[in-house]
């Protein structure tokens, strides 16, 4: 039996061949994509991963205990926000680990962890996506040199009223917000308390703040 | 054997050879011919050449980095897989070794030794220290000494010297084992034996095994050598990768693995299977496989060159008719029988005229035996009422002493044309004279007695063999020492081709070398051709760029069957042409050289085909190292992985593939390499590209379920190897159909074959590589991550999508327009 190239039977491919196999391609692709992402997503609000994740970057006690509301990790980076677990929630603890000295874009995460979430409601353990100064009026703003991690850094405390959805009176809260690096990597940590001893709290809070 | 025949002229010098006592006092002091004659390469060779390898090293020192690891499992696979191909190897070389022992115990010659007065046959192991042998026409010397009788013999020491013309010896003078008697017989006297001669080299130059190379074979040599280049390139970039970013020793030994299986041992082991398939099949069919690769080999020729009276005719000549020209028929009729009964040299001219002409065997004054380079023989009876010489040969050579009339040219010519060999009996008064040294000379004064015609008797089997070449593509030369004119009737009686051009042996001697080149291309039938001549023809024919083989029977074969690319001997042919050869036609069976030639088609296709899936195979290997590199900053596969991609993907199917692939004609080189590429490039580069996605996906999902205690240097690469492992295997499995396709809808890059066995066995391995993906402890032992099944699945779905992309890609011809790959010219 001969195999030359003169017995194979010359084929035409049809449009809508090549149209269906690109279709079945780009269906599997998207396939793939949501699968991943739809694992990102439920990893992301997993409070046990969450917590897991704030306890892996950073020591801390928060009064009455904590919950885990989000934890992201990439390019190195790790991002967890965890609750008090009153509700709604007094306390709110954003923490982020960045690697320092490393090609990783890590600019936008710095933003994120400093200007969004704190003040924001919690709804079904979901973060609803409104600016939180608009929530959060500072009254009082100033810097204060405080030792975190073994290190003197320089710590923003600011004092206002915080509005929660769910409340139609505004609350006293207290902000901190701190940075400091060590072996290269930079932890940028946002506290947030809430009620009559939200200064005494956010105080305790951070006393117990330890750099892992 | 007591043979108890003593030839008559050593009756005449009372040669009675050693008596059993002095044999004895010979044996006893360690003077006997006992040095083993190799007839293959040693154990102790085929052993050290198939383990002490580069690759062998480098495998070893693998395995044993594994065990100081504390990997014994690593250390025994990288060890499994490469000496079990190294032990099939050593198995394979070792059958062929004992075969080719076998052949030459059955080709063995016997020594025929005069001892006591008596001629023995005796195994050439028992000859002692001066010995007297006898020596004919086509023995082998078998040890070194001295001739002691009147005998004159002709000898062909070429495997000795390279010289091609016949050594005329008579009395006094030496004899070398590793030269053939081609005319005549005398005794001769051993005195060197044992080690001391020179049948050692004769031995390995004209039976050993020797390393000739197909094309095929060069062709996967050389890639070989490439993907060691690149093993080596990979191993360094491994090594720098080692230094610079602290790896562990683990990691580094894992990849060195993975790099070391881009080298296709498997392929070695595939090829070597179907050599010892081939060389099993071909021995059912009376045929000897001598060299491994021959049949392989024959199936690359694009001409056969035939030696008439072996292979085309039955070997067997009788006399037709006989033109008495000088005395009446009877007369000449007498003369010739007792011509024939008198000559010492027998050969099958003589014994067809003493079959057709009873005689005497009458005591001679001279003798001239015929051989096939000088083309007559004489005889100068010591009786009055013969006087003078007889002389029988070729008319053209007798021409020179004779002046033949028109009419008697025309009945030669007429004789010619009809198939026959015409030969001239002629008679002149001198007494012939035989100086030492000299070649003999034709006497003066000859006059032509007779002519006598010869028939030869056509094989059965001749027209159909030489049209099965032909259909094949396969140009059929006959090169005879016979008459032009008789050989070209021969040609047209086994109807080989449509348009007979005859050239003679004296005008080719005529040529400058490039009108002979050209000659031997253009011509096909070749008739009075000189050993020499034959030898040249079959060079120049090599020399345009045919691949030769040659067939032949006779001692004046040898030269040109080791000049051939493929030596084809006939069982009933000379010791020393059986020993040349690389197939031997067991039975003269000439009609299984076409099955031998589809059976060479056959391996050389099973190759092919596994060679395909190998280079795919290594290809996506090497590109998915360089891709995650680059992409992933990883590695892709670990040692086990890679095993289990080549052993279940690759290894099991091409393990039948051979054995059930079918013949087809051969490619030209460049046809085969754009078929190569026609089927290579579009099924690397879709298959990397789905594998590379693949492993991308499954890695960012590890990633996502990276745990948070770890960094992302700790993620675990299992899932995304197992499912790159798994998409390679399905891939490779779904190749198989393409490469045989059972339907039309297979069909994309090769014709279709209608052969379900090839995608039942791609079938069954799936089932196997399923069954090692969902049973816990075949998982746990190829270091394979738990797949869901709904995993499993999608992967299976993508391989699907992968089928139709290949299969557009072949169909549209996307990849061989892109690289301008013309498959139509």
């Amino acid at each position: 039996m001969s195999n030359s190239f003169s017995e194979i039977p010359e084929y035409r491919v049809t449009r809508w061949e090549t149209f269906a196999i690109a279709t079945v391609a780009v269906l599997l692709t998207t396939i793939g994509a949501i699968s991943v992402g739809w694992r990102f997503i439920g990893n992301t609000f997993t409070p046990e991963r969450a917590e897991a994740m704030a306890n892996h970057i950073l020591d801390y006690s928060i009064p009455g205990g904590s919950k885990g509301v989000f934890s992201i990790q990439l390019s190195g980076a790790k991002v967890a926000f965890v609750n008090s677990k009153d509700s709604p929630p007094s306390t709110q603890l954003l923490i982020a680990k960045i690697p320092v000295n490393q090609a990783t874009d890590t600019e936008w995460i710095e933003q994120f962890v400093t200007n969004s979430f704190l003040g924001e409601a919690e709804m079904n353990n979901r973060i609803t996506t409104s600016d939180s100064d608009r929530r959060f009026q500072v009254t009082t703003s100033q810097t204060e040199e405080k030792i975190l991690c073994h290190v003197k850094v320089p710590v923003v405390i600011q004092s206002g009223l915080l509005t929660q959805t769910n409340q139609s009176k505004p609350q006293m809260a207290v902000r901190y917000q701190m940075q400091v690096t060590q072996r290269n990597e930079e932890w940028i940590i946002t506290l947030l308390t809430s009620g009559q001893t939200a200064t005494q709290t956010a105080d305790t809070i951070f006393q117990t703040l330890q750099c892992k | 054997m007591h043979d108890g025949t003593i030839p008559k002229e050593n009756v005449a010098l009372s040669l009675v050879g050693l008596s059993d006592q002095e044999v004895s006092a010979r044996k006893a002091a360690g003077q006997i011919n006992q040095a083993h004659l190799p007839s293959s390469r040693s154990y102790k060779q085929i052993l050290r050449e198939n383990l002490f390898t580069f690759i062998n090293a480098v495998f070893l020192a693998i395995s044993v980095v594994f065990v100081l690891l504390g990997r014994p499992s690593d250390s025994v696979f990288v060890a499994a897989v490469i000496f079990s191909g190294v032990l099939i190897g050593i198995v394979q070389e070792i059958w062929a070794k004992r075969k080719l022992d076998q052949i030459a115990l059955l080709t063995r010659p016997q020594a025929t030794v005069l001892r006591g007065g008596k001629t023995f046959s005796l195994d050439l192991s028992e000859i002692v220290l001066d010995d007297i042998l006898l020596l004919k026409a086509g023995d082998q010397v078998l040890v070194d000494g001295e001739i002691v009788d009147t005998g004159r013999i002709e000898v062909d020491e070429s495997l000795l010297t390279g010289e091609s013309d016949l050594i005329p010896k008579s009395q006094g003078k030496s004899v070398y084992s590793g030269s053939f008697c081609v005319s005549g017989s005398a005794f001769y006297q051993a005195q060197k034996v044992g080690s001391e001669t020179v049948a050692y080299q004769l031995t390995l130059g004209a039976r050993a095994f020797r390393q000739v190379y197909t094309p095929l074979q060069q062709e996967i040599n050389l890639l070989i050598r490439v993907l060691l280049l690149l093993a080596c390139f990979l191993w360094i970039l491994i090594a720098i990768s080692f230094i610079s970013r602290s790896q562990s020793i683990n990691e580094v030994t894992q990849q060195a693995a993975v790099v070391a299986g881009l080298i296709p041992a498997g392929l070695l082991i595939a090829i070597t299977i179907a050599y010892g398939i081939g060389s099993v099949r071909m021995l059912d069919r009376n045929v000897l496989i001598q060299q491994t690769n021959a049949v392989e080999s024959l199936s690359n020729i694009d001409v056969l060159c035939l030696d008439k009276t072996g292979t085309l005719t039955t070997n067997e000549i009788c006399l037709q008719q006989v033109e008495a020209l000088a005395l009446p028929e009877t007369e000449l009729r007498v003369v010739l029988g007792n011509y024939a009964a008198s000559t010492t040299a027998s050969n099958r001219t003589s014994e067809a005229i003493l079959l057709a002409c009873s005689g005497y065997t009458k005591s001679l004054l001279a003798e001239v035996p015929f051989s096939s380079d000088r083309k007559w023989s004489a005889i100068a009876f010591d009786d009055d009422l013969h006087s003078g010489t007889f002389v029988l040969g070729a008319p053209e050579v007798l021409a020179e002493k004779i002046s033949l009339t028109t009419q008697q040219l025309d009945y030669i010519q007429q004789q010619a044309e009809q198939g026959l060999r015409v030969v001239l009996f002629a008679h002149s008064p001198q007494v012939i004279s035989l100086e030492e040294e000299i070649v003999p000379q034709l006497p003066e004064k000859l006059t032509t007695w007779g002519i006598l015609s010869f028939s030869d008797q056509l094989r059965a089997s001749a027209r159909e063999t030489l049209q099965g070449f032909i259909e094949a593509g396969v140009v059929i030369k006959i090169i005879s020492g016979d008459h032009p004119q008789t050989v070209a009737a021969l040609a047209k009686q086994a109807s080989f081709s449509d348009e007979i051009k005859v050239i003679s042996g004296k005008t080719l001697a005529k040529m400058a070398p490039e009108q002979f080149a050209q000659a031997a291309v253009t011509h096909n039938v070749f008739g009075r051709i000189t050993p020499e001549q034959k030898a040249q023809l079959v060079k120049s024919l090599r020399d345009a760029g045919h691949y030769v083989a040659m067939t032949g029977d006779g001692v004046n074969d040898v030269l040109s069957l080791k000049q051939a690319n493929l030596g084809i001997a006939m069982e009933s042919g000379s010791q020393a042409t059986r020993s040349a050869a690389d197939i031997v036609l067991l039975k003269d069976s000439f009609a299984a050289l076409p099955q031998a030639f589809l059976e060479g088609q056959q391996i050389r296709n099973g190759i092919r085909d596994v060679l395909k899936l190998f280079l795919v195979r290594l290809s996506c290997i090497a590109l998915l190292i360089f891709a995650t590199a680059i992409v992933a900053d990883s590695f892709p596969l670990m040692n086990k992985h890679s095993a289990l991609v080549t052993l279940i993907g690759v290894g099991l199917p091409t393990t039948f593939i051979p054995l059930w692939a079918q013949p087809g004609t051969a490619r030209s080189r460049q046809s085969l390499v754009r078929s190569m590429l026609h089927f290579y490039i579009p099924a690397t580069i879709t298959i990397t590209f789905v594998a590379l996605s693949v492993y991308l996906l499954y890695l960012v999902k590890a990633l996502v379920d990276l745990p948070p205690d770890l960094e992302l240097n700790q993620v675990d690469y299992g899932l995304p190897r197992t499912a790159l492992v798994t998409i390679l295997i399905f891939c490779e499995l779904l190749l198989i159909p393409f490469l045989k396709p059972p339907k039309t809808v297979w069909i994309a890059a090769e014709p279709l074959s209608g052969d379900w066995r090839y995608s039942i066995v791609a079938l069954l391995s799936g089932l196997v590589y399923l069954a090692i993906l969902f049973i816990s402890p075949w998982r746990e032992f190829f270091e394979l991550s738990p797949l869901s099944v709904l995993d499993t699945g999608f992967l299976g779905l993508i391989a699907l999508e992968w089928c139709l992309i290949v299969r557009w890609t072949w169909r549209t011809r996307f990849f061989d327009r892109f690289l301008g790959i013309n498959l139509r010219s």
